[in-house]
């Protein structure tokens, strides 16, 4: 089954929809489908435990066992392999 | 992308300003001067920007993409400032950090799953510092203009 990747932004007008299309291209690039989403951050304690793990460019509030990554380096342009590496690692993808 | 749609001289701003607050006065003003926002708009706008901050550190400048819910905007566009001095914003996903911008990308965004080709280009644009440094030392309404467009035509999917 593929991965569930939940991504978070304090609207999620614009930010986790340039990151959610980024971490989709990049991991299928490396030959990995996954399922991605996006929500506000105010909607990520409620939907945390149907993810394997919440990427946010903002703080979000208790969720649980989800891990979380917090960056915006897919906005800034800085980081990005860093976080992809941590992305894969987080999944167990290779 | 329809380039057209979004960018309009008319909502490019050259700004001299101290504070986020009197810019987004500014840019939110022309926004709804010209109807593609409700008055909403701009208390929807600050608001957001105290809890959400949308400052981003790029390579080499800092810019900002303030933007908020849909339910305040009428037709979607674009509005661009370029700062003669760059003003304080808090950065995003980052409690006390501060980034002084000079480019801003104010986003009137109604379908955003409609919109990634656009959100694409304006980020594509906020991490290609050459494009960055060039808006930010434009002088002119149009000449913004055509570095956007030309750059979202090189980088079209």
């Amino acid at each position: 089954m593929s991965k569930r990747i939940l991504v978070a932004c304090g609207t999620a007008i614009a930010t986790s929809t340039v990151v959610a299309k980024k971490i989709e291209e990049v991991l299928k690039g490396k030959g990995h489908n996954v399922y991605i989403d996006q929500c506000k951050a105010s909607e990520a304690p409620a939907k945390a435990s149907n993810f394997d793990l919440i990427v946010t460019t903002t703080p979000i509030g208790n969720v649980g066992d989800t891990p979380v990554i917090q960056t915006v380096s897919f906005l800034s342009g800085i980081g990005v392999d860093a976080d992809i590496e941590k992305i894969m690692d987080v999944l167990g993808l290779e | 992308m329809n380039f057209q749609s979004f960018f309009h001289e008319k909502l490019v701003l050259f700004a001299d300003v101290k504070t986020k607050d009197e810019l987004f006065e500014l840019m939110c003003n022309r926004l709804t001067e010209h109807g593609y926002v409700k008055e909403s708009y701009l208390d929807a706008i600050k608001k957001r920007e105290v809890e959400y901050p949308t400052g981003l550190k790029a390579e080499e400048l800092g810019v900002a993409i303030p933007h908020t819910d849909s339910v305040h905007v009428n037709k979607e566009a674009i509005s661009v400032a370029i700062l003669n001095e760059p003003v304080t914003f808090n950065h995003m996903g980052m409690e006390d950090t501060e980034v002084e911008v000079k480019v801003v990308f104010m986003l009137a965004i109604q379908k955003p799953d409609n919109q990634l080709g656009i959100l694409q280009i304006i980020i594509g644009m906020i991490q290609n510092k050459e494009v960055l440094n060039k808006l930010s030392n434009c002088k002119d309404e149009s000449e913004v203009l055509a570095i956007i467009k030309q750059y979202s035509e090189e980088n079209v999917d």
